[in-house]
C-alpha cells in the first residue's frame, strides 16, 4: 500500500477512490463478498450504488467508512476518501476521518440514534470532537444552521427532543444533519429513505439533495430502488454478486443499459408506460448469497445472452464518456471487451 | 389481470361487499384512554374474477381493512358480505367453510412459514386442517408445487433452505391448496428483490387465469397497483378518499392526496425526463389525532376554509369514479403548484 506523501486538498483529490477492493468472509476470507471493486466519485458528485440484496453494495459502503464487521476481511485493494487512506489505517486515525472526511446515514434512525440523548446534543457531539476550537455558542449556531438547511421546522425547540419524540421523517433529517454538520467531503447514505412512506420519502430526498448540493458534499447513495436512483443520482454504479458490472451517467443507464443485469433490473418493474396487465420481464433464479457468486461473470447462470466466454470474468470496457460495462455480450451491441479481467488472487 | 377473467363468470357480479366498515381501538395513553379510528367508514364492492387494489401509506388502515375482510377482526360497526351472505351471521360451522373460500398471502414469507415443517407438510397443512386431504397427500403436494412453479424435489426441504421468492411461492401454494375463491394479498412482494418480484407477480396473474381467482391486492407500490388491479381504493387515515377503475384513477386522479401520492412516487425515469414532482407538505398525522373536516386538509395544497370544518363525502367526480373532496370536479394540485411558482 502506497501512502500519498503530500495530502491533496479537497478540491483536487476525488471525494472517493476505490481500487481493486477485495473483501471476504470466513477465517481466511475464502467466501468472497467483494471482488476487485473499483469506483471513483468526484467532489460534489452524487453517485448511486445499486443492486439487490447481497450484491455487496452495503459492504462497499462499510468498507469506505472503515466499519467492516469483524468476520469480514479486506484481502486487497485501496480506498481513499478526499486523499486520506482508509484500508490499513489505525482505528484512531479512522475515528478522526469519520465525521470530518466522511460520514454515514443509515436506513433506520431509531437504531442509529442514542435514545437517551437529545438530538441537538448528538449532532453537537461531532463538532465537539472535530471542531475543538469552536466554543459552545458557535457550535449551537452551527447545529441550528445545519438543521435549518435540512428543513427541520422550528429547530430551536426540536434540538432538545429525544429521538422517539420525533416523527420518522424528522429523525431521518436529524441523522442527515449529524452527518453533514462537520462538512465532510463524502456522505455514504445506505438506503436512507427505504423505511419511509412515499410522500415523506419525496420530502427527505429533496432536502438531502438540496443540502448536499449547497455544501458541495459528494454522496455515495446506496439503494435497491431504481426509482430513487432516477430521482437523485448524477451517475450510477450497478453491482451484482460482489462486482461492479456497469457504470454510467443516469440518463444513459436508463435509456441504454448495456449489461443484461442492468436491463433486467429496469425491466422487472412496471414503468408508467408499461402496458397494463402484460407479463413482467422475468429473470430466472435468485440473487446469490454473499460469497456464493459463481465463477466468471456472476450473472451468467441467470443471463439470457450468456455463452462459454462468460465463465471468465470480462474486463471493464469503456462505452464512451464515463460509461463502462463488464460483459462479453453487451446488450446494445457495443464492442465487447477484448480481455478478461485481471484476476490477481490476493489472498 | 382482467384479461384472464374466466368467461363463465357473470361480468360485474360482486363476490365480496363491505358496507360502512368502522374499526376503533381503545388505546391507553399517558393522558388517559383514547379512541383510535383505524378504519373509518369503508365500503367496497369486489367483482368476481377481478383484482381490487387498496393503496395508501402507513396508518391509512389498509391492513386493518384486510383483517376486517378476512373476519380476523370484528368491525366496530358495518358488515362484510361474501357471496351474498353476511359473514358475522355465520354459524361456526359455516364460518369454517367460508374460511376455505377466502385465503391470505402475507408480506413476509420468512415469518409466515413454520420453520420446523417440511415444504410438503406446509402446503398440505390447510387440507389436513379442513379434513379435505385425499389418501395421497404427497401427490397433492406435488400438484401444488407444480402449480406454483417449484420443483417437486422441494417437498422434503425446510423453509430455511429456500430463497425469499421460493418461500413466497410456498405461501401461495398454501393459499390455493383449498381451492379458494378469493385471496387477499397483503404486500405480497414488498420483501423480495425486484428481479424476483416480477416472478411472483406473473405467477399470481397466471393462477388467477387458471383458477378463476379474485384478488384483493394491498400495496404501497403504486406502479404495481397500476399494473395489476382493475379497480383501486386510495386510503388516507382510515378513509377511502378515492375509488374507481384503476386506469381512470391513475390517468385523472380527482383527490388532491392521490395527485400528490402519484407525483411523489419515485419512478424509474431520470429526472431530466419527467415533470417536477409536487412536494407534499407536512407529515402524516397520527390516527389518534385525526384532523377535523377533511383528514387531508392540513397537508393539502388547495385546502379552503370549508375543508377544515366539513367532512367531504365520497361523491362521483367522473363516471364510476368517486372522490371525497369538496373540489373533486376541478382539483388540480399541479396547476396550483405551477401558479404559485
Amino acid at each position: 500500500m502506497t501512502n500519498a506523501t503530500a495530502v491533496p486538498t479537497r478540491d483536487d483529490a476525488p471525494a472517493l477512490l476505490i481500487e481493486d477492493l477485495v473483501v471476504g468472509f470466513g477465517a481466511d476470507g475464502a467466501r468472497r463478498a467483494l471482488n476487485s471493486v473499483s469506483l471513483r466519485i468526484e467532489p460534489g458528485e452524487v453517485v448511486a450504488l445499486v443492486g439487490e440484496s447481497g450484491c455487496g453494495k452495503s459492504l462497499t459502503g462499510l468498507s469506505v467508512m472503515g466499519l467492516l464487521p469483524p468476520e469480514a476481511h479486506t484481502l486487497g485493494g485501496r480506498i481513499t476518501v478526499a486523499g486520506a487512506d482508509i484500508v490499513g489505517t489505525s482505528e484512531r486515525r479512522l475515528r478522526q476521518h469519520r465525521g470530518e472526511k466522511m460520514a454515514m446515514v443509515f436506513q433506520d434512525a431509531l437504531i442509529a440514534l442514542n435514545p437517551l440523548q437529545s438530538v441537538g446534543r448528538q449532532i453537537d457531539e461531532t463538532l465537539r470532537i472535530h471542531r475543538r476550537r469552536m466554543n459552545r455558542a458557535a457550535r449551537r449556531e452551527r447545529v441550528l444552521e445545519i438543521l435549518r438547511l435540512i428543513g427541520v421546522p422550528d429547530p430551536e425547540s426540536r434540538m432538545t427532543a429525544l429521538p422517539h419524540e420525533l416523527s420518522g421523517g424528522l429523525r431521518q433529517r436529524v441523522m442527515i444533519a449529524m452527518a453533514l454538520v462537520a462538512d465532510p467531503a463524502l456522505i455514504v447514505a445506505d438506503e436512507p429513505t427505504t423505511a419511509l412512506d412515499v410522500t415523506i420519502q419525496a420530502q427527505i430526498l429533496e432536502a438531502f439533495a438540496d443540502a448536499t448540493r449547497a455544501l458541495g458534499t459528494a454522496v455515495l447513495f446506496i439503494t435497491h430502488d431504481m426509482g430513487v436512483v432516477a430521482e437523485i443520482a448524477d451517475r450510477v454504479i450497478v453491482m451484482y454478486g460482489g462486482r461492479v458490472v456497469e457504470t454510467g451517467d443516469v440518463d444513459s443507464i436508463f435509456a441504454r443499459p448495456a449489461h443484461p443485469y442492468t436491463q433486467a433490473l429496469l425491466r422487472s418493474v412496471p414503468r408508467p408506460d408499461t402496458p397494463v396487465g402484460t407479463e413482467l420481464h422475468v429473470t430466472p433464479g435468485s440473487v446469490p448469497s454473499p460469497g456464493e457468486a459463481p465463477a466468471g461473470c456472476p450473472f451468467h447462470p441467470r443471463c439470457p445472452v450468456s455463452d462459454a466466454r462468460c465463465l471468465t470474468m470480462p474486463a471493464m470496457t469503456s462505452r464512451g464518456g464515463s460509461n463502462t460495462v463488464a460483459c462479453w455480450n453487451p446488450v446494445d451491441g457495443g464492442t465487447p471487451p477484448e480481455t478478461a479481467a485481471d484476476e490477481t488472487e490476493t489472498r | 389481470m382482467s384479461a384472464t377473467t374466466p368467461t363463465d363468470v357473470a361480468d360485474g357480479e360482486p363476490i365480496l361487499i363491505a358496507r360502512n366498515l368502522v374499526k376503533r381501538y381503545r388505546v391507553r395513553t399517558t393522558r388517559g384512554n383514547k379512541e383510535l379510528t383505524a378504519v373509518n367508514d369503508v365500503s367496497m364492492s369486489i367483482t368476481r374474477g377481478s383484482t381490487y387494489g387498496i393503496v395508501g401509506e402507513s396508518g391509512c388502515g389498509k391492513s386493518t381493512t384486510a383483517k376486517l375482510l378476512l373476519h380476523l377482526e370484528k368491525p366496530t360497526s358495518g358488515s362484510v358480505e361474501f357471496e351474498g351472505v353476511e359473514i358475522s351471521s355465520l354459524t361456526p360451522k359455516a364460518m369454517r367453510r367460508m374460511r376455505q373460500d377466502i385465503q391470505v398471502v402475507f408480506q413476509d414469507p420468512f415469518a409466515s412459514l413454520n420453520p420446523r415443517m417440511t415444504i410438503g407438510a406446509l402446503i398440505t397443512e390447510p387440507l389436513r386442517v379442513h379434513r379435505r386431504g385425499g389418501p395421497d397427500m404427497a401427490a397433492e403436494a406435488d400438484r401444488l408445487l407444480e402449480l406454483v412453479g417449484l420443483p417437486t424435489s422441494m417437498r422434503d426441504r425446510y423453509p430455511r433452505q429456500l430463497s425469499g421468492g421460493q418461500r413466497q411461492r410456498v405461501a401461495i401454494a398454501r393459499a390455493i391448496a383449498l381451492r379458494p375463491k378469493l385471496i387477499i394479498c397483503d404486500e405480497p412482494v414488498s420483501a423480495l428483490d425486484v428481479s424476483v418480484q416480477a416472478q411472483i407477480i406473473n405467477l399470481l396473474t397466471r393462477l388467477q387465469g387458471e383458477l378463476g381467482l379474485t384478488y384483493v391486492f394491498i400495496s404501497h407500490d403504486l406502479s404495481l397497483v397500476r399494473h395489476l388491479t382493475d379497480r383501486v381504493a386510495v386510503m388516507y387515515l382510515g378513509d377511502v378518499v378515492e375509488e374507481g377503475p384503476t386506469a381512470d384513477v391513475f390517468a385523472d386522479p380527482r383527490h388532491p392526496y392521490t395527485q400528490v401520492l402519484l407525483s411523489a412516487a419515485p419512478i424509474p425515469v431520470p429526472h431530466s425526463q419527467r415533470p417536477d414532482r409536487i412536494r407534499p407538505e407536512g407529515e402524516i398525522p397520527s390516527p389518534l389525532s385525526r384532523p377535523t373536516g377533511c383528514p387531508f386538509h392540513p397537508r393539502c395544497p388547495i385546502a379552503q376554509d370549508i375543508c377544515r370544518d366539513v367532512v367531504p363525502e365520497l361523491r362521483e367526480a367522473r363516471d364510476g369514479h368517486v372522490a371525497a373532496c369538496h373540489f373533486a370536479d376541478t382539483a388540480d394540485v399541479r396547476a396550483q403548484a405551477v401558479a404559485r411558482g
